[in-house]
C-alpha cells in the first residue's frame, strides 16, 4: 500500500490504475471523435451473456434444439456466437408482462425482428451492429452515419430542441461533460429492438449515451436505458468501440432495402 | 439569361479576389470598403469556407427552359391541382423558393435544354417506360424511389421536385458530409486527397477538395440502375462522372452547380445549377422503406387486375 502511494506521488499509476487518457483536440478544443468506429462484440445477437447455440430459431431435435427449417441451410453461418454480454449486472429489469413479450419476440425472431426487414435500427442498436459507423464532428452538430441501411442521425450540440414526432432513429441532443460526449435521445418509436434476442422497448424509451475516449483508437460507450412502460428501473449497457484504422477506411454502402424486396414482396410477383 | 450567369460569375470572382489576401487583411478590406459591400465567407475552426447548415432547394426555376418564350413555368403543379394520389399539402409551394433566378436549372447547353440522348439511352428509356406502364410484375418494374432505394430529388445530382427538398452540410477536418433528407442519405466526402475507390455505390464514390471558396465534389463508380433523378428523361448509369460545386454566395444562399458527363446516356456533358436557401427548419427522418405500404399495394393490385381480366375473358 505504501509503495503504491509512493509510486502515485512519483506520477506512476498504481498497479491496475491506468492514467486518464486525454484525446487530441479538434480545432474548437473538444475531444476529437471524428473517424470510423465499430463495436466488436455479440451485442447485436444478444445483449445479455449467452453461450453459442445452433441458430436464432430452433426446433426440438433428438438430443436438443436444432436449427428451424427456414435457417437450416445456413449451417454454422447461421449459428449464434457466444458472448459475455454488455448489460451491467446482466439483468434486464423487465416488468412481468414485458418479459413474456420478450420471449415471444425471440420465438418469432425471423418474422418479427426489424433488422431482418432492413428497417432502421434505432439507438443504441445502431451503435453495436456488425457494421462500422462514421462520426463527423463539428461544434454545432455531430453527425453519425451508420453503414447499416445508411441510417443517419444528427446530434444537436447547441441549445436542446424537442422531438416534433416519433421516428426510428430518434431525436438527439448532446453536450460535453469533460471529455465525455453525452447524448440524450428521445422520440424513438416502439418498432425497434435492442438485439436479435427479442429485447424491446416502448415509445417512452429515453436513452442517454456517453462516449468517452479511452485511447487513440478506442472509446468507451455507455448507455442508460429508461422506459417506465417496459422496465421496472433504468439499466445500463457498456462496451468499448474500436477505431477502424485501415488506410483510407470508409463506409461501404449497405443499402439492404433492395436485398429484402424478394422477402417482402416476392409473394406479390407475377407468376411466370 | 447569359448575363445573369455572368453576374454570378463576377460576384464569385470578386469574393475570391477578396479572399486571396490573408484572412485578417480580407476582413480589414471588408470593414474599410463597406460601400463596396464585399461579403466574406465565414470559416470553420480549421480554416475552410463554412458552408454548413440546412439548405432548402425548393425552386421556382424549371429544370429545362420552357419552349422559346422565356416565360416562367412552375416546376410543380400549382396548388389548385392535386397530383396523382397526393394531397396538395405534400408539395413544396413555389412561394417558398428563391426569387430572381435564371430561366432554367440547365445552364449548359446554353439554350437551357438537355443535350440529346444516345441511341442506347433511348432504348433504356423505352425499356424503363415499358416497365412503368405495365401492371408491375415485381418491384423491379417500379422506379428506384418507389422502391425506397434512393430518393427522387437527391440524385446525385440534386434536381428539385416534390417535397423534403433539404440538404444538411456538415464539415469536419478532412471530411464533408452531405446529408439529404429524402431517405436519410449521407454522402461522406473525404477531403484528404485519397484516390477514388473501386466499388460501385448508389451515391457513387465521392472525393472532395477546395478551390478557393468552392467545395468541389468529384464522383464516379455509380450503379448501372441510376440515381435519384425523377426529372431526367432516363436514369443515369455506371458511366456517370459527376462534378458538383458548392459556393456560399451570401449568408442565406448556397450556389449549387454540377456537370453531368455520362457518355452512354447523353451525347455530350451538360451542366445545371440552382440556388439553395438557408432553412430555419430541421431535417426530419424520411423513413421511406419502413413506411412503404405503396409497394405491396401496387403489386397486389396488379395481381388482382390480372385475375379480374382473366376471369373476364373466361366469361
Amino acid at each position: 500500500m505504501l509503495l503504491a502511494g509512493v509510486l502515485e506521488l512519483a506520477g506512476v499509476p498504481a498497479a491496475g490504475q491506468a492514467p486518464a487518457y486525454k484525446a487530441p483536440r479538434t480545432p474548437d478544443g473538444k475531444p476529437n471523435l471524428n473517424g470510423i468506429w465499430q463495436a466488436l462484440n455479440t451485442a447485436n445477437w444478444d445483449i445479455q451473456a449467452h453461450a453459442a447455440r445452433p441458430a436464432l430459431m430452433t426446433v426440438p431435435g433428438p438430443a436438443g434444439p436444432i436449427p428451424a427449417p427456414p435457417v437450416l441451410a445456413f449451417g454454422a453461418v447461421g449459428s449464434v456466437p457466444g458472448g459475455l454480454g454488455v448489460v451491467e449486472g446482466n439483468e434486464i429489469p423487465y416488468q412481468p408482462w414485458a418479459l413474456a413479450k420478450k420471449k415471444e419476440n425471440a420465438e418469432h425472431w425471423l418474422t418479427s425482428d426489424p433488422e431482418v426487414k432492413c428497417y432502421l435500427p434505432g439507438v443504441p442498436r445502431a451503435t453495436y451492429m456488425a457494421f462500422p459507423f462514421q462520426i463527423v464532428q463539428t461544434p454545432k452538430v455531430i453527425l453519425m452515419s451508420y453503414e447499416f441501411a445508411g441510417a443517419t442521425r444528427t446530434i444537436n450540440m447547441g441549445k436542446p430542441t424537442e422531438a416534433q414526432t416519433d421516428s426510428w432513429m430518434g431525436w438527439s441532443n448532446g453536450r460535453w461533460e469533460g471529455d465525455t460526449l453525452m447524448v440524450d435521445v428521445t422520440g424513438q418509436n416502439d418498432k425497434t429492438w435492442f438485439d436479435r434476442a427479442g429485447d424491446f422497448h416502448s415509445e417512452a424509451l429515453h436513452v442517454v449515451e456517453r462516449y468517452t475516449p479511452r485511447s487513440a483508437d478506442t472509446m468507451m460507450y455507455e448507455v442508460t436505458i429508461e422506459d417506465s412502460k417496459v422496465f421496472t428501473r433504468p439499466w445500463k449497457m457498456s462496451m468499448p468501440l474500436y477505431r477502424r484504422v485501415e488506410k483510407n477506411a470508409q463506409l461501404v454502402e449497405f443499402n439492404c432495402v433492395e436485398f429484402v424486396e424478394e422477402l417482402l414482396y416476392g409473394q406479390f410477383r407475377k407468376k411466370q | 439569361m447569359m448575363h445573369r450567369f455572368l453576374a454570378v460569375a463576377i460576384l464569385s470572382a470578386a469574393t475570391l479576389a477578396a479572399q486571396t489576401a490573408a484572412p485578417s487583411q480580407a476582413r480589414k478590406t471588408v470593414s474599410k470598403a463597406a460601400s463596396a459591400k464585399i461579403w466574406s465567407t465565414p470559416r470553420t475552426p480549421d480554416g475552410h469556407p463554412d458552408l454548413q447548415g440546412i439548405w432548402s432547394y425548393v425552386t421556382a426555376t424549371p429544370f429545362e427552359k420552357p419552349g422559346g418564350s422565356g416565360a416562367y413555368i412552375y416546376a410543380q403543379e400549382d396548388s389548385a391541382n392535386p397530383v396523382g394520389g397526393y394531397n396538395t399539402l405534400f408539395f413544396d409551394t413555389v412561394q417558398r423558393g428563391p426569387k430572381d433566378r435564371p430561366t432554367s436549372q440547365v445552364v449548359d447547353p446554353p439554350d437551357g435544354h438537355l443535350p440529346p440522348l444516345t441511341p442506347a439511352a433511348k432504348k433504356r428509356q423505352a425499356l424503363f417506360a415499358e416497365k412503368m406502364m405495365r401492371p408491375a410484375t415485381g418491384p423491379e418494374d417500379r422506379a428506384l424511389y418507389e422502391r425506397c432505394i434512393v430518393g427522387f430529388n437527391t440524385g446525385p445530382p440534386i434536381i428539385p421536385g416534390g417535397y423534403n427538398q433539404n440538404l444538411q452540410v456538415v464539415e469536419a477536418p478532412g471530411t464533408v458530409a452531405l446529408y439529404t433528407e429524402m431517405i436519410h442519405t449521407t454522402r461522406i466526402v473525404p477531403m484528404d486527397g485519397r484516390p477514388h475507390g473501386t466499388l460501385a455505390q448508389w451515391n457513387g464514390d465521392p472525393r472532395g477538395h477546395w478551390e478557393g471558396e468552392t467545395l468541389v465534389v468529384d464522383s464516379v463508380h455509380f450503379k448501372d440502375q441510376g440515381t435519384g433523378t425523377l426529372l431526367l428523361p432516363v436514369p443515369l448509369d455506371e458511366n456517370l462522372h459527376l462534378v458538383e460545386r458548392f459556393t456560399l454566395l451570401d449568408d442565406k444562399t448556397l450556389l449549387y452547380q454540377y456537370t453531368v458527363d455520362d457518355p452512354t446516356i447523353f451525347t455530350r456533358p451538360w451542366s445545371g445549377q440552382l440556388y439553395m436557401s438557408r432553412s430555419e427548419d430541421q431535417i426530419y427522418e424520411y423513413a421511406c422503406h419502413e413506411g412503404n405500404y405503396a409497394m405491396p399495394a401496387i403489386l397486389s393490385g396488379a395481381r388482382l387486375e390480372e385475375k379480374a381480366s382473366a376471369e373476364g375473358l373466361k366469361k
